[in-house]
């Protein structure tokens, strides 16, 4: 009879830098494969669909928007349209100005959440530095660092003149804006967006050039299909394996649930599994709805779309933030302030869904209201909740890969794996650690 | 070149909120050296709150010629202390939860990228009192409130420190 040593290692990282969300994740392998793997989220239930109901319809803007200071205009946008389909009126096909102003507002949130994302928080996995702050020590990427910053400042800036304010904006409500900016205030945005849109194009070819881990999964990618533009606030929902349903129909084939190791619900396929949402779904799906300063920087990468690698999501939130900025100039260009900034709205029953796409991903807004305007039940799913379940598949399929290199750095491309989602766990939480244990 | 007066802090979360609650009396008491706009503050201290250090406070800081921040303070110090400090590098160091959000930067990391960035830094002092409990909910702890009255005096010397040294202030 023989016995067969077995050798422990244990990795422990307290606090995972760069991600947004408290939880943990804990990896046990034996003889070189994976025996347990959980992303265990248990930052606290934050009620806020209880919150909702009970409160006056048009409070729901407000109230959602507090549920993230990256993406508040995301919660804004996917309630105020899931509350006029309940309503039963479309505000953009009675009031244009307000529908382009929305999606103007919408650009701002994608330039100052992707610049942050792009060079403060994952950049930095790429080049080897533990942080963007000895990114900026570094002489030769200090440039990046002052130019995604100048970035995200735009971005902030755009928030400031349409909302009212940088974080938790005031100023949309359910019918459109309190009030509509005038013509002069976003022009005077536009050398700041023209320099936007030159560093926009330069950091696609800048994420293009960065070390990609090879990894490759067969995802359904699913996200927001627009007749003509790259989608924000309207759309169809379509998936990479043929879905093409209208909103409405989206809990027919999705659905949230609870799992014993997360505070935060997982979805799936109802009839399947797990799915990604967020900028490389959107660009993949999206291709052939790129402005064409945007199209014709991602051409002269060397970066392929379809890609199925989720580490080049870096590059598609540049191409997505260049889409921004270019999208923001033309719109802008365009903009007449209107005579009503807001539609009158009779105050009905109804219920109302509406999808719109976050930063990181589709963000499901559902609201049943009674004839007072008073909500009656609501329903969000958060672009993060939407992920969960697939950053475990692919952690169950990428740890193998990396397990026969040192500790730190198993641990370090599996932060970089989880990073590449760019989560917001709860939309409001603080740090996750990583367990990885190995026998 | 303009000074500031900055509170970090939450009010909704108890003694988290000891520096908005000193900038804002400070203002009160010294109302002819204070302002809140961002132009027109020639011989003016322009006073701010920020319920978390924000990436705008890098320009703010880099055209600055001098900045105070008030914020609460943990450490082993008895509650209500009041702490002083002229900020240099090594000062502050990174603290674990601060450095995970994504969504937020610690004066850590504003001060450092800040310096990394833009070189001279201005003067930057930090004032602080030792936090008793940061729970949710407005109010600060008798102990944490008590000391409001010694803080203000002492950013206000510091304050005819600037205004002796840079001829800034009235």
């Amino acid at each position: 009879m023989t016995t067969q040593a077995v050798t422990q290692k244990t990795i422990k990282v307290d606090y995972m830098a760069r991600v947004e969300g408290e939880g943990a994740l804990d990896i046990v392998t034996e003889d070189g494969k994976i025996t347990h793997l959980q992303l265990r989220i248990f930052e606290p239930p934050r009620f806020f669909e209880a919150f909702l109901r009970g409160r006056e319809f048009r409070e729901a803007p407000d109230i959602t928007a507090r549920i993230c200071g990256i993406c508040p205009v995301a919660y804004q946008m996917s309630s105020v349209h899931a509350l006029e389909t309940a309503l039963g009126v479309n505000v953009g096909t009675k009031i244009p100005a307000i529908r382009d102003l929305r999606r103007l507002f919408y650009c701002g949130e994608w330039i100052e959440s992707h610049a942050l994302h792009v060079y403060m928080l994952h950049a930095p996995d790429f080049l080897g530095y533990e942080s963007a702050i000895s990114m900026a020590a570094e002489p030769t990427l200090k440039p990046a660092v002052e130019r995604g910053l100048r970035m995200k400042k735009i971005g902030n800036h755009l928030l400031k003149i349409i909302g009212g304010r940088e974080v938790h904006p005031i100023n949309p409500c359910v019918g459109g804006f309190y009030q509509a900016p005038k013509a002069s205030e976003l022009q005077a945005l536009r050398d700041d967006l023209l320099w936007g849109l030159e560093a926009s194009l330069e950091t696609i070819a800048w994420t293009a050039t960065l070390p990609f881990p090879d990894f490759t999964q067969d995802y359904e990618y699913v996200a927001l299909r627009h007749p003509d533009e790259y989608p924000m606030n309207e759309g169809r929902v379509i998936s990479s394996q043929g879905l093409d349903i209208p909103m409405a129909a989206y809990e027919e084939y999705f659905t949230e649930e609870h799992v014993a190791h997360s505070n935060a619900l997982h979805a799936r396929r109802i009839d399947g599994g797990s799915y990604q949402v967020g900028p490389l779904a959107r660009l993949n799906l999206n291709l052939d709805r790129l402005p064409p300063a945007t199209e014709k920087a991602l051409a002269a990468t060397n970066i392929t779309f379809p890609n199925h690698n989720p580490f080049v999501s870096i590059v598609a939130r540049a191409v997505e933030t260049a889409l921004a900025f270019e999208e923001a100039l033309r719109i802008i260009d365009g903009y007449q302030q209107p005579a009503q900034s807001r539609l009158p709205l009779d105050i009905q029953a109804g219920t109302g869904c509406h999808l719109t796409e976050a930063p990181r991903g589709l963000l499901y807004h559902h609201y049943q209201i009674d004839d007072a305007g008073l909500i009656e039940e609501a329903r969000i799913w958060a672009p993060t909740s939407q992920n969960l379940k697939r950053m475990e598949d692919d952690l169950w399929a990428f740890v193998p890969n990396v397990l026969e290199l040192p500790d730190d750095e198993t641990t370090l491309r599996c932060e970089q794996l989880v990073r590449s989602y760019d989560p917001c766990i709860s939309c409001a939480t603080h740090f996750l650690t990583l367990n990885l244990t190995q026998h | 070149m303009s000074s500031y007066l900055i509170g970090v802090g939450n009010t909704w979360a108890g003694d988290d909120g000891i520096g908005p609650a000193v900038v804002d009396a400070f203002q009160q008491q010294y109302a002819a050296f204070c302002t809140t706009a961002s132009n027109n503050t020639l011989g003016k201290l322009i006073c701010r709150n920020h319920a978390q250090p924000s990436l705008e406070l890098i320009d703010l800081i880099a055209a600055a010629s001098q900045v105070i921040f008030v914020d609460a303070v943990v450490s082993d110090a008895p509650a209500g202390t009041i702490h002083q400090h002229c900020w240099h590098p090594g000062l502050l160091t990174q603290r674990t939860v601060s450095r995970a959000s994504s969504h937020g930067f610690g004066l850590y990391e504003i001060l450092t990228l800040t310096n990394k960035l833009h070189d001279p830094m201005p003067s930057v002092w930090l004032m602080g009192v030792e936090a008793k409990a940061m729970e949710p909910g407005s109010g600060l702890s008798p102990s944490v409130a008590a000391a409001i009255p010694t803080l203000i005096e002492q950013i206000y010397q510091l304050t005819l420190t600037f205004v002796q040294a840079k001829k800034e202030l009235p």
